[in-house]
């Protein structure tokens, strides 16, 4: 009998789908029909003459029917469906006798299907994932049911077959079954049956960034190609009944699966994806879906003891610290010259003293993601130099605008793949200051003392304070001058300051939760002398600089 | 007058040069020379200037086939139009340089009667009169001899003869005795001198106290006609008016050899006009070299060969009372020492100290080159070889 039913209306559907496809309107469609309609009044669901369904009637599972507008229900036994029928890892039962199921629903869902949010207060884009339970319109009318008889023969309603994928069912919340512009429903404005849409607000005011962040476990975007440009499969397309990640799984919801064909990656893989129709078979691919930019954020600080001008560190707590290395003829090698930092997956900045000759662009390399100065690792991702943006008005005696920005040779807008290992660090928002004596850090492979023969193997990292411009001044550091672009910092217990071959690399500041690049290393008198400084360009100096450069190089 | 005054000087400066570039040349001939004997695998410092000073001297009494020698391989003539203006200007220039000490002579036998016009020209070309002893009686000879040399050096060089160095047969000696410890534009920090290993030509290393320096200095990467890759960086001295340039081959195996060869006038002007103001940083072991060389050979080689030889020698202009007079010996002393000082309170807040970068290293941790020049006059003042710098 139900089967028989389901033909029917598929049938229906096809030729409704067919004539009206290209069109995307819903009209007024043949004439009433009456029938007789039952309200189950413990589901508060209509139903029409000659239905059946079951309910929950007190620990127990009733099958009920609609016979001539009276409903009709005895208890039943049921067991596990053979099929998953419920969303949101609702369970599914399924009487011994008819064919009918049942979902029992977690907590936040309900529906026949589990497949209404009753938490979900808000559309994000569009809103086709909308299943909430908003059900006023614009103007204030309530919505029809989509069960409701008023449209069968309207093309979105609930009889469809695919009813529940497009979160339609025996309800009357706003939905977006279509891609409209936003969620709607079927509405009589007096005696006139049309349609209007739904003012529920959205999750957030500017669109959300469609990118994904470490392997895109918590991926929660839209996207729905694949890198091949296929179209993906929807999660709770029947063709994916027997696969192992799909929306019937009881942990569907935690993993993001759903009633849509959204990229996800639900088991850990290392981004995200979605099953596919290739040709005749059922496989996977990945999605092309871009990685987000985190900046400033880092793994927590692990077995630093304390040496000598500061404490050896991991790439892990310095993800945008670059090394630069210049090819030597004499040396016949890449010797280390400079730190830098890494602000964007193809920029790094670094001080511009450390780039004086002119032909020097294709001696660079730059090193992201090492903890030894110079020992190769798995974690490390090297850089050509593609192109350099020497400080216009940088000053060579004094050291003034000494800033230099690299764009690294990659693949279009993409270089540094972002890790544990290599991630950027946050720019300063503009005009930022921070408290005098504020506790920053600063990390690189220099020199532990001025005169030391050796740079330093490991990275590391010390900690110095921002020191009041008015005693950032050219008597502490032998006479020498300090610009507006100039701030110093410095270990008040004069134990941390940079030395020779951390130029170029970062003084970063914690500020909101993330770390922020406030300067660059560039010079001092000596290293850790008492009551001396480290004197490091002001990054937020510098913005506008950074800015139309980086635009500049725009595809 | 004005004009004409100018073009007097610029003539000058032509010749000069022409007299300079065939210096260097002739200097480098020389030490060519002087490393084909086995000299080669030591330490060495030769003066191309000494050289050169020595023989104009002689070169200003020669005659016949042995000028005609003298002057093919020096390259001009003595007597030519501006030479002896050129050899005073040198000589002042030179003179004012405190830390360089010169001694140039000709001796002669003093029973020669010597000619009037020679005794003139040379009084007027070089400012000093000719140098007559009595080596019939050696001993008192030499004794003379080391204390005009010791007078003339400020002390530095007080046993320039040995004993065996002149006998009874001697009537004509040259001699050239340089002794030179310039002070550094810039002092090398004594705190930045650190034991390091230098690797000999051998193969074996040896621990030795090197200096560092960073600054900004002119440096230049070459490549020889051969594919040797050398860089030279000049080390300034105090006044600016003399620079050491230091020279070493990229590749490890590559000898000196290879480098010695292909320098000349050419090459030092190209090094001059490519070499660019950089920072580095400069590892350079101190060393303190003393070459004492008898260049009979090496002249002979070089095609005067006549000055040596009783019976083909003609300095008829020095004197006609003796035809026999000949070259006993052509010696030479250089003592070079390259140690941390330099100018006090110099030029030593070069911006390039207080920077944070890891400045390119120039180390020089493998046998190399150096050589002072007087940059005003482009003439080489002294270019030697280290090949196991002193240890300490």
């Amino acid at each position: 009998m139900k089967a028989l039913v389901f033909f029917l209306a598929a049938l229906l559907e096809a030729s409704c789908t067919f004539g009206e496809e290209a069109l995307h309107i819903r009209m007024r469609r043949g004439t009433r029909k009456f029938e007789e309609r039952c309200l189950d009044t413990v589901t508060s669901q209509i139903h029409q003459q000659g239905d059946t369904w079951l309910r929950w009637q007190d620990q127990r599972v009733q099958y009920c029917r609609c016979v001539f507008g009276l409903t009709r229900c005895h208890s039943v036994p049921v067991t596990d469906c053979s099929k998953p029928e419920c969303y949101h890892g609702g369970t599914c039962k399924q009487a011994v006798y008819f064919p009918e199921f049942i979902c029992q629903c977690p907590k936040g869902f309900k529906g026949s299907r589990c497949e209404i949010s009753t938490s979900a207060k808000c559309i994000e884009g569009q809103g086709v994932r909308y299943r909430g339970t908003w059900s006023v319109t614009e103007s204030g009318y309530t919505c029809l049911n989509w069960n409701a008889t008023a449209v069968m023969n309207k093309k979105y309603q609930a009889r469809r077959q695919d009813a529940h994928q497009l979160g339609l069912g025996n309800h009357n919340y706003c939905r977006n079954p279509d891609s409209d512009k936003q969620p709607w429903c079927h509405v009589y404005k007096g005696s006139q049956l049309t349609w209007e849409y739904c003012s529920i607000p959205s999750c957030s005011a500017a669109s959300p960034v469609d990118c994904y962040t470490d392997k895109g476990t918590s991926y929660r975007g839209t996207k729905s190609v694949t890198h091949l440009g296929t179209q993906c499969l929807h999660w709770d397309s029947p063709a994916l009944l027997d696969k192992q990640f799909t929306a019937w799984k009881p942990n569907a919801w935690k993993q993001g699966l759903g009633s849509h064909n959204y990229c996800r990656n639900p088991d850990n893989d290392v981004r995200p994806w979605c099953h596919v129709r290739r040709g005749r078979s059922l496989t996977w691919e990945y999605c092309d879906i871009p990685k987000c930019a985190v900046c400033g954020q880092r793994m927590p600080a692990q077995n630093q003891y304390r040496i000598k001008g500061g404490q050896v560190s991991d790439i892990t707590s310095h993800p945008w610290q670059a090394a630069i290395f210049v090819y030597s003829p004499r040396g016949q090698n890449y010797a280390f010259r400079c730190g830098g930092v890494l602000i964007d997956s193809c920029w790094v900045l670094s001080a511009a003293h450390c780039f004086q000759e002119a032909s020097m662009i294709d001696r660079l390399q730059v090193v992201l993601g090492r903890t030894y100065r110079v020992q190769n690792s798995t974690n490390e991702q090297v850089f050509g130099v593609e192109k350099l943006f020497m400080h216009e008005k940088y000053n060579h005696e004094t050291y003034d605008n000494d800033i230099v920005l690299l764009k690294l040779q990659g693949q279009g807008s993409r270089c540094a793949q972002e890790t544990n290992y290599v991630r950027p660090v946050c720019l300063p928002v503009a005009q930022l200051t921070l408290p005098d004596w504020t506790e920053c850090e600063i990390s690189g492979y220099g020199k532990e003392e001025e005169f030391g023969v050796f740079f330093s193997s490991r990275l590391k990292e010390g900690h110095v304070r921002l020191w009041p411009a008015d005693q950032c001044t050219s008597d502490r550091l032998s006479g020498r001058l300090i610009t507006k672009n100039m701030l110093c910092a410095g270990d008040t217990r004069e134990l941390d300051d940079a030395c020779k071959g951390d130029s170029g690399g970062p003084l970063v500041c914690s500020n909101k939760g993330r770390m922020s690049l406030l300067g660059i290393i560039s010079w001092g008198d000596g290293c850790g002398k008492k009551n001396t400084p480290g004197v490091y360009t002001k990054v937020v100096n510098y913005l506008d600089w950074i800015d139309e450069r980086m635009k500049q190089q725009m595809p | 007058m004005k004009t004409f005054t100018f073009f007097l000087l610029l003539v000058g400066g032509a010749l000069s040069n022409k007299v300079a570039e065939s210096d260097v040349d002739f200097g480098n001939k020389v030490f060519w020379k002087v490393l084909e004997s086995p000299l080669a695998q030591r330490n060495l410092v030769l003066s191309p200037y000494g050289v050169s000073s020595v023989l104009r001297m002689l070169q200003l009494g020669a005659d016949g086939r042995t000028h005609m020698q003298m002057r093919a391989a020096m390259g001009y003539s003595v007597q030519d139009r501006g030479v002896p203006h050129i050899q005073r200007k040198l000589q002042k220039e030179l003179s004012s340089e405190t830390a360089l000490k010169v001694a140039n002579a000709v001796f002669v036998q003093r029973t020669l009667l010597l000619e009037k016009v020679y005794r003139r020209s040379f009084l007027k070309t070089f400012q000093q009169s000719l140098h007559q002893v009595d080596f019939t009686d050696p001993q008192m000879a030499g004794s003379v001899i080391n204390h005009w040399v010791s007078d003339h050096t400020d002390g530095m060089i007080p046993k320039f003869l040995h004993q065996d160095s002149i006998n009874v047969q001697t009537q004509l000696l040259l001699l050239n005795a340089i002794h030179f410890q310039g002070k550094w534009k810039v002092p090398f920090d004594p705190k930045g001198t650190h034991e390091r290993l230098f690797h000999m030509a051998n193969g074996s290393t040896v621990l030795v106290p090197m200096m560092q320096q960073t600054n900004r200095f002119s440096y230049g990467e070459f490549v020889t006609p051969d594919g040797v890759d050398y860089d030279v960086i000049e080390l300034p001295y105090q006044g600016d008016a003399l620079g050491m340039l230091l020279l070493s081959p990229f590749q490890k195996d590559v000898p000196l050899s290879a480098l010695i060869q292909h320098i000349d006038n050419q090459v030092l002007k190209q090094w001059r006009k490519e070499m660019r103001p950089l920072s580095r940083q400069l590892i350079l072991p101190r060393f303190s070299i003393s070459t004492e060389t008898e260049l009979n050979g090496v002249l002979s080689d070089l095609g005067m060969n006549d000055m040596f030889s009783m019976l083909d020698a003609d300095f008829s202009k020095i004197t006609v009372a003796d035809e026999n007079l000949y070259v006993s010996k052509v010696l030479q002393k250089v003592k070079i020492e390259v140690n941390e000082e330099g100018t006090k309170g110099s030029a030593a807040t070069a911006a390039i100290m207080y920077s944070r970068m890891a400045i390119e290293e120039v180390t020089l941790d493998r046998p190399f080159l150096f050589l002072v020049q007087h940059k005003p006059t482009g003439t080489v003042l002294f270019m030697g070889q280290v090949m196991e710098p002193s240890r300490k």
